[in-house]
């Protein structure tokens, strides 16, 4: 996944990438609560987890959660405007993706956050009524619509 | 360059063999090219370090391939 270019150029422009071999850095493992590989951790500069990837995905997939990854973090630092952009553009890039439904819930929350207006949790619930029926994030949003 | 050119116009094995291996060579450099993208640190706190800094999330990869 990391030779693919649109991955390869997401991490460089938003992340400072380290590569930690379980058994050259088997102390690492620990630290951040590893048990299994692969493991992609999101973390700040406290090394305070904002974001965790388990297990193999393929590109489209393993780019949408680092985008969803990144998208929390803005959210987690109040930054809603960015990151509804993040979230959105998941939900529109990659729209095949498991990241897209959760996105798109994420992106009507931090709507809803910047703005505190209402319709735009209602807009999310409506969303959902044509895509993305079966995932949890539907149901999440259902309560809106 | 122009000597490539001479031998590729070949029809002949030699010119084949030719064009293969450059073929080959391109192929790799290109592969390369995309996994040097990324610069990998070993470092966690250092790398922590700068995220203070510069503000930029820390990636952190836990793998057990070969590196």
């Amino acid at each position: 996944m990391y030779p693919e270019p649109r991955v390869a150029r997401f991490i460089n422009n938003n992340f400072i990438p380290v590569r930690l071999h379980v058994k050259k850095h088997p102390e690492a493992m620990p630290r951040f609560n590893v048990d299994w590989t692969p493991t992609v951790l999101i973390v700040d500069a406290d090394g305070k987890e904002l974001h965790r990837i388990e297990g193999f995905l393929p590109a489209d997939e393993f780019l949408g959660q680092l985008q969803l990854g990144f998208a929390h973090a803005q959210f987690t630092k109040k930054n809603f405007a960015e990151a509804e952009r993040h979230f959105r553009d998941v939900a529109e890039k990659l729209p095949g993706t498991d990241a897209a439904a959760e996105a798109t819930y994420w992106a009507g929350v931090s709507r809803y956050k910047a703005t505190n207006d209402a319709s735009a949790l209602k807009a999310t619930g409506q969303a959902f009524k044509d895509r993305y029926q079966n995932s949890v994030w539907a149901k999440k949003a259902s309560i809106w619509a | 360059m122009t000597g490539d050119r001479v031998i590729l116009s070949r029809e002949d094995g030699e010119g084949s063999q030719l064009r293969q291996q450059l073929r080959m060579r391109a192929f790799s450099e290109a592969v390369m090219a995309t996994e040097v993208a990324t610069q990998w640190t070993e470092d966690v706190d250092p790398a922590l370090a700068e995220s203070k800094k510069t503000k930029k999330l820390v990636l952190l990869d836990f793998t057990a391939a070969p590196m």
